[in-house]
């Protein structure tokens, strides 16, 4: 009695009862499928934002910025002790380990090129900007160490910056003018993209094309007098060095404030945990849903299954009374259900996979499906329809043959 | 015990609980059968014929007395062992044919080989084999449905022969045929005497009877001449 025999034979039970075949695995079709939607979207959600934030850094990024808070006169306390230039300064003689290390002042400033005018965040940064902050120069040069030693008045603007005020026109050597100085292009940024299903082709990183980058030293002495630094951005070696650095750093900037608190220390890596924990709470909460409809699927199974037998009573006192015994026909019914709950599951992942192009299309949710999901849905669709065809294979296995064949 | 003893059995009875009542269907019957005999089972309905017959084919088993076949005591053996013994030991052709419907002739044949663990191409050879020595060897691939009455009846007995067994046993083969495919159905009865199976035969048909060794008539769940 093999086991394809025994498909063969639920195969052929199936095609003689096509509507009640699917009626049974209904549920089980529906349980997958929910089961493959749900691990997808999940998924599909966290991978955006790991790569929003590989985007943005990585997972080894922290910044120093000040704290935000609601509370007004909080607010101008913190701001009166703001991030200053010799802060910054302190702050890379103490922590030499911090790698990248990237301060930024950024204003929102009017740019002007001949009868052009272009009002965009002008950042004051280090070199050490473009790896701090994942985004490269496309074409000329960056800001250099001599470019800050010198506080020369050169930029590098973003791709729609370029676009604004200079159209196809070569902007490499040109003069801007900001604030009645003027600047000459050094470089164009790279073109920040990134792919977001659900955003319609809108790029979500398309305001950092929009900015531009000038030594830090030339916007705090020569644009301003103001010495303050809005956020240090930096990267630390490893991710074991994320939290004990984040500790020291915040002690140190409450003892340079007099034990005051006005900064925060902000990890990539926390936004990188608190993602996870999100989407693993939506994960459980929606396979608990999926996973009941799969019990629901595996009751109909067994209601079914039972009426199957019942109905093949003849057919289980002929094979009996030629020589089946108890285990062959539990192997039977078992085998029977099994593969059609399979079958289910794999209609289920089919439907579930389409299901996911369609919220894709027509809700814009990010989807992401691997080939686990499928395994855990198939696997999980046997399952059910080995414990849902228990009892009714039981109840087969036990039939008395002279009963069933004695009234004819 | 005479060793040509097949079929031996001692008082035995059986006893239907129908609700609260016991209606006994069999009621002390002793009986011993030799090999290669052809014996009819003939009386009115309700005498326990049918009965009688199920216990001797292992598909009821007796409320009490002792049955031996091939000198092994089969009486309280577990229902697997039964199970085994209807498959290789017996081979049982009911009134009714009880073929499976979904299947083919061929398939339905192979059936007791099945259980018997014999391997697909052997299994196929012997069904082919044993349907050809009934006649029907052009109607492999056809559904029961699509076979006259005859023709089911003849697939029942190839299935019964499938495994080799050496004892037939057949419940009225002949009463849902017409006398024409009646009359060759007790042939291939005939037939498979002369090759040595030991036959009984469960009839109303005197006709039926008179082609056999011997008949044993029973009334009231007892033997009343044999």
């Amino acid at each position: 009695m093999s086991i394809f025999y025994n498909i063969k034979l639920g195969i052929v039970d199936m095609v003689h009862n096509v509507g009640r075949t699917l009626i049974t695995m209904l549920g089980v079709i529906l349980g997958t499928m929910s089961i493959i939607a749900v691990l997808a979207l999940v998924q599909g959600g966290r991978e955006q934002s790991i790569r929003w934030l590989e985007e943005r850094g990585g997972v080894l990024k922290l910044s120093i910025d000040t704290k935000w808070t609601f509370d007004l006169d909080k607010r101008s306390q913190i701001y009166d002790q703001r991030l200053m230039l010799k802060d910054m300064r302190l702050i890379r003689n103490y922590f030499p380990d911090l790698l990248n290390f990237s301060p930024e002042s950024s204003k929102w400033l009017q740019m002007k090129y001949k009868d052009k005018n272009y009002s965009t965040r002008v950042n004051g940064v280090f070199p050490a900007y473009q790896e701090a902050d994942n985004f490269h120069i496309g074409e000329g040069r960056f800001i250099t160490e001599f470019d800050i030693e010198q506080a020369n008045r050169v930029i590098a603007i973003g791709v729609r910056v370029k676009d604004a005020l200079f159209g196809k026109e070569n902007a490499l050597g040109k003069n801007i003018t900001i604030r009645n100085s003027q600047f000459k292009v050094i470089g164009i940024m790279e073109e920040k993209k990134m792919e977001i299903a659900g955003w319609g082709g809108h790029n979500p990183m398309d305001w950092l094309n929009r900015q531009s980058f000038i030594p830090l030293t030339t916007m705090l002495k020569k644009l301003f007098a103001d010495q303050s630094i809005n956020e240090i951005n930096f990267q630390v070696a490893s991710s074991e060095m994320v939290k004990p650095t984040q500790e020291r750093l915040n002690q140190f900037l409450k003892a340079l404030r007099n034990g005051e608190d006005i900064f925060e220390v902000r990890a990539n890596s926390d936004r990188l945990e608190s993602i996870q924990k999100s989407s693993n709470d939506t994960q459980l909460i929606l396979m608990i849903v999926g996973g009941i409809s799969l019990i629901v699927g595996g009751i109909v199974i067994t209601n079914i299954s039972l009426a199957t037998v019942k109905e093949r009573l003849r057919e289980i006192g002929v094979r009996m009374a030629v020589g089946a015994k108890r285990k062959d026909i539990l192997v039977q019914f078992l085998i029977q259900t099994t593969f059609m709950s399979l079958l289910g599951g794999i209609v289920g992942v089919i439907m579930g996979l389409a299901l996911l192009r369609a919220l894709e299309k027509f809700l814009s949710s990010p989807t992401s499906a691997n080939p686990n999901m499928i395994i855990i849905a198939l696997v999980l669709s046997v399952g059910v329809g080995f414990v849902a065809g228990f009892f009714p294979a039981m109840q087969a296995s036990r039939s008395d043959p002279i009963k069933i064949l004695r009234y004819e | 015990m005479n060793n040509n003893v097949v079929i031996q059995i001692e008082n035995i009875s059986k006893i239907y609980q129908m609700g609260k009542v016991k209606v006994p269907a069999l009621a002390g019957i002793d009986l011993s059968i030799e090999k290669n005999t052809y014996t009819a089972i003939m009386g009115p309905s309700g005498s326990g014929k049918s009965t009688l017959l199920h216990i001797l084919g292992c598909l009821d088993t007796p409320t009490e007395g002792v049955y031996y076949l091939d000198h092994e005591k089969v009486s309280d053996l577990s229902y697997n062992k039964l199970a085994e013994i209807r498959n290789n030991k017996i081979g049982f052709v009911f009134q009714v044919f009880n073929l499976l419907p979904n299947m083919n002739v061929l398939e339905n044949v192979e059936l007791p080989l099945m259980y018997a663990g014999v391997h697909k191409k052997e299994r196929k050879q012997r069904a082919s084999e044993v349907l050809e020595k009934v006649g029907l060897d052009h109607r492999l691939k056809h559904k029961p449905q699509e076979l006259s009455g005859g023709e089911r009846q003849r697939t029942a007995i190839a299935r019964a022969l499938a495994n080799n067994p050496s004892i037939i046993l057949a419940d009225e083969p002949t009463g849902n045929l017409d006398s024409t495919s009646g009359g060759s159905i007790m042939k291939i009865f005939s037939d498979l005497h002369e090759q040595g199976h030991t036959i009984i035969v469960v009839t109303h048909d005197n006709n039926i009877a008179k082609m056999t060794q011997r008949v044993i008539k029973l009334s009231d769940g007892k033997v009343v001449n044999s």
